[in-house]
């Protein structure tokens, strides 16, 4: 096999043979030949160097530059999966944190429109948060009459239903009656549900 | 393996023992806990008697929570986060399936879950109110199980 090479111009679909070439053309008229097209890149070679190349290093030097090229466009690749999989993870964590802000304020919401501060007060609002699991527990610490507890613990369930059914995450909701107790054991309670809802 | 008739019978034995202390309202936390685990126990064998249950919408079989567990770690079962207990679970198929006790149930889970930040100190009527809804829940697998279920209701 023999190449030559040199740098030309396609015009009309024609390829533009150099004069210098025409006595090496003229021999290979009405016989197939093989024609590899170069395209220039601006950085993705050394024009210089193909030149200077014998025949053999030519065909590897296109290898060569094929073979990069898929590898760049691997890494492009990988770089965008990685990318998707960060933007995924971030999706998530925000999904995770609305949905507990949003069932918390729901709830909130309900209990200061169904009921006069007197007769229902919500304390505190306190949640764990576990980026690893993705696990929903909340607590509440409220202060009113047995009866309305009893409404309250429907709503929970309710709530916890939504969650379930909805948005496909498993949430436990918990709650102390003030009135209940005779002590409360902060500590025990920071240590379980370290963060607080703070509402202005 | 755990049949219906021997949940029912470890719930028989759990009420036994309740009602052999809790009147004296010296270990309230014990009632609520005891309470509790006796509902529990007739909740699984409602599972077991009923196997055909829905879960967020889809018809599984299964004869106990635990199956259900191992669906989702499976991933047969899409979730978003895993159940934080086995407890929470099993209340999600109450919620869906047996709707008459899940608020009973759910009063028993949170009682014996929070006794420990009021450092098991737990008023009486809250015992009361406890064995109050077994007994819901006693009444309605007597309804539901007949013959096949062995306790009656607790007399406060």
């Amino acid at each position: 096999m023999k190449a030559v090479e040199f740098t030309t111009q396609i015009f009309n679909n024609l390829i533009q043979v150099p004069g210098e070439f025409e006595t090496e053309i003229k021999s290979v008229r009405d016989k197939d030949v093989r024609v590899i097209l170069l395209i220039d890149e601006p950085g993705t070679y050394e024009e210089n160097k193909i030149k200077s190349f014998g025949d053999k290093n030519l065909i590897k030097i296109y290898y060569s530059y094929l073979h990069q090229a898929q590898e760049e466009r691997k890494k492009e690749e990988v770089d965008e999966l990685s990318r998707k999989v960060e933007e995924e993870a971030e999706k998530k964590v925000e999904e995770y944190i609305e949905i507990i802000t949003e069932a918390v304020d729901n709830i909130h919401e309900y209990i200061t429109t169904h009921f006069k501060e007197t007769e229902f007060k919500i304390i505190e609002e306190r949640a764990d948060f576990n980026l690893n699991t993705f696990e929903i527990k909340i607590l509440f610490i409220i202060d009113t009459s047995i009866e309305n507890e009893m409404k309250f613990l429907s709503l929970l369930l309710d709530t916890q239903q939504k969650l379930l059914n909805q948005k496909k995450y498993f949430a436990e909701f918990l709650y102390i009656n003030k009135r209940n107790c005779k002590t409360i054991d902060k500590d025990s309670i920071n240590l379980d549900f370290p963060f607080v809802r703070v509402r202005k | 393996m755990s049949t219906s008739h021997s949940h029912f019978l470890h719930a028989k034995h759990n009420c036994d023992f309740l009602k052999s202390f809790y009147k004296s309202y010296a270990y309230n936390d014990w009632a609520i806990t005891v309470s509790f685990y006796s509902a529990l126990h007739i909740v699984e064998g409602a599972i077991f008697e009923k196997k055909k249950l829905k879960f967020s919408g889809e018809v599984i079989t299964i004869s106990h929570s635990d199956e259900l567990e191992r669906m989702i770690k499976k991933g047969k079962i899409q979730m978003n986060n895993p159940p934080t207990s086995l407890h929470l679970l099993r209340q999600s198929i109450v919620n869906e399936n047996f709707k008459e006790i899940a608020e009973a149930l759910y009063f028993l889970y949170n009682q014996s879950k929070t006794a420990r930040y009021e450092k098991y100190q737990l008023e009486n009527y809250i015992v009361n109110f406890s064995i109050n809804y077994l007994n819901t829940i006693i009444k309605w697998a007597k309804r539901n199980f007949k013959s096949k279920f062995p306790i009656t209701p607790i007399s406060l």
